[in-house]
């Protein structure tokens, strides 16, 4: 078996492993370079459990294979908390109980940081459509659409603040 | 069951055009994975090598050349939906990018793969043949131009070769002034398509309507016009009895073609009502 070394950038930090190349992104995470956040579901593109986001944006990591990683800059929920502090979008999905088995957690969580960077003020309905490919058994959407909008909205009150001052 | 699975990662068309020549009959392209990275994992991919495209510079963007829009088989669906040439130029096929898959899928999806696969429901090809659009494929051979409509033998099944690499669509932007797709799906969004449709109309000073292009997919083995539906539009003043003899017209010319399948009793008033809510706004 040809193993393929891949180097990327993962969670802001230079990283290496080595992959059968067909092999699929989420297992390549998972079982070499513990990213145990980052969860197979259907593992053929429909449910979303395992989002995460790539070059800036949010895609299917059972649909990619581990070489297509290679020479990309990688985000999983495991990069969220900075020095201890949970992300904004972590906070809010506590508070709203936007959480409940928490399978399909990480997956929304990526994609909702997908969202908020190319539009911090997102819509009711533009954050429906973002989240559109994470199902969720247990919520009911309700919850994590709110938490995502008053994440957006502390975010904004975070860098608004900063650019005053 | 991947272990065996060489993979190649070509920087250049000409690279990747080498390597689909030697590994003939063993190989899938592949670029967002989305299509054939399932059927790795289903094991309906017997091959042993897989050509990554996705790093191919010169397959990618949309860009205007000689009156033409060239869009890149390596554009991927979000690409095509949030394009602002497209938008302005081809809007029924950006229109066909907005309701495709989440998120995710969108954004590594591509146009070419979704015609290179000739997925029945494939929404791009609907867009594409539409407006007439011909595809650039490059073999060892050298390059040839097929057009779209021509790109599927069936459900499935791509007319192309496992040699042929599909470069570009070039496509002409039309005059006309309604310019329109729309699908229906089980739910709104990630649906997979039952039927879609595009449309092209334009009119005279006095309504009458002087231009019609109409592509229906997902109903059909293949996507493409109904040029008897297009013929029956030609010449009539917008009423609505006219657009329901066009809705009949339309189904009428599909079940022509499929012949009477057990899906009619669904498919029959659904791309009736399809074509009728599409044409209702020229009223
Ligand atoms: S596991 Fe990837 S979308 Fe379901
Ligand atoms: S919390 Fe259980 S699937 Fe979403």
């Amino acid at each position: 078996m040809v193993k393929m070394k891949i180097s990327f950038i993962l969670n802001g930090r230079p990283a290496e492993g080595e992959a059968v190349p067909a092999q699929t992104a989420v297992s390549f995470l998972r079982d070499s370079m513990d990213q145990r956040s980052v969860k197979e579901g259907c593992g053929i593109g429909e449910c979303g459990a395992c989002t995460i986001i790539v070059n800036g944006l949010a895609v299917t990591s059972c649909l990619m294979t581990a070489a297509q990683l290679d020479g990309a800059t990688v985000e999983t929920t495991e990069g969220l908390a900075k020095s201890g502090n949970l992300h904004p979008l972590q906070e809010s999905f506590i508070q709203h109980n936007a959480i409940q088995c928490g399978y399909c957690t990480p997956g929304a969580l990526m994609s909702a940081k997908a969202l908020l960077a190319e539009n911090p003020e997102p819509t009711r309905r533009e954050i429906r459509k973002a989240l559109a490919g994470n199902l969720c058994r247990c919520t009911g959407y309700q919850q994590i659409v709110d938490a995502v909008e008053d994440a957006a909205k502390a975010m904004r009150g975070k860098t608004d603040g900063e650019g005053c001052r | 069951m991947r272990e065996h699975i060489r993979y190649y990662r070509p920087q250049s068309v000409a690279e990747a055009v080498a390597l689909l020549r030697e590994h003939s009959g063993k190989s899938a392209i592949i670029n967002g994975g989305t299509d054939v990275l399932i059927d790795v994992r289903s094991g309906k991919f017997t091959g042993d090598c897989l050509v990554d495209i996705s790093r191919i510079q010169e397959i990618k963007g949309v860009r205007e050349h000689d009156g033409a829009i060239i869009v890149g088989a390596g554009v991927t669906i979000e690409e095509l939906a949030t394009s602002r040439i497209l938008q302005e130029k081809l809007p029924a096929l950006a229109l066909t990018g907005i309701n495709f898959a989440g998120r995710q899928i969108r954004n590594v999806a591509t146009i070419g793969g979704n015609v290179a696969h000739a997925s029945p429901s494939g929404d791009t090809q609907t867009g594409l043949t539409v407006y007439d659009a011909v595809g650039l494929v490059a073999s060892s051979e050298g390059e040839r131009t097929i057009p779209v409509c021509e790109m599927f033998k069936g459900a499935n099944k791509s007319a192309l070769n496992d040699t042929d690499l599909l470069l570009h669509f070039i496509i002409r932007p039309c005059a006309a002034k309604y310019q329109h797709f729309e699908k229906i799906g089980r739910r709104k969004d990630l649906a997979i398509s039952r039927a879609s449709l595009a449309v092209l109309i334009d009119q005279d000073s006095d309504g009458t309507i002087n231009f019609a292009r109409v592509s229906l997919g997902a109903c059909k083995p293949s996507t493409g016009r109904m040029p008897r539906t297009e013929d029956f539009l030609l010449g009539k003043n917008p009423r609505l009895s006219v657009f329901r003899e066009a809705a009949k017209s339309m189904s009428a010319e599909m079940i022509a073609i499929t012949g009477r399948r057990k899906s009619l009793a669904y498919k029959e008033p659904a791309i009736e009502g399809l074509l009728l809510r599409m044409l209702i706004p020229l009223l």
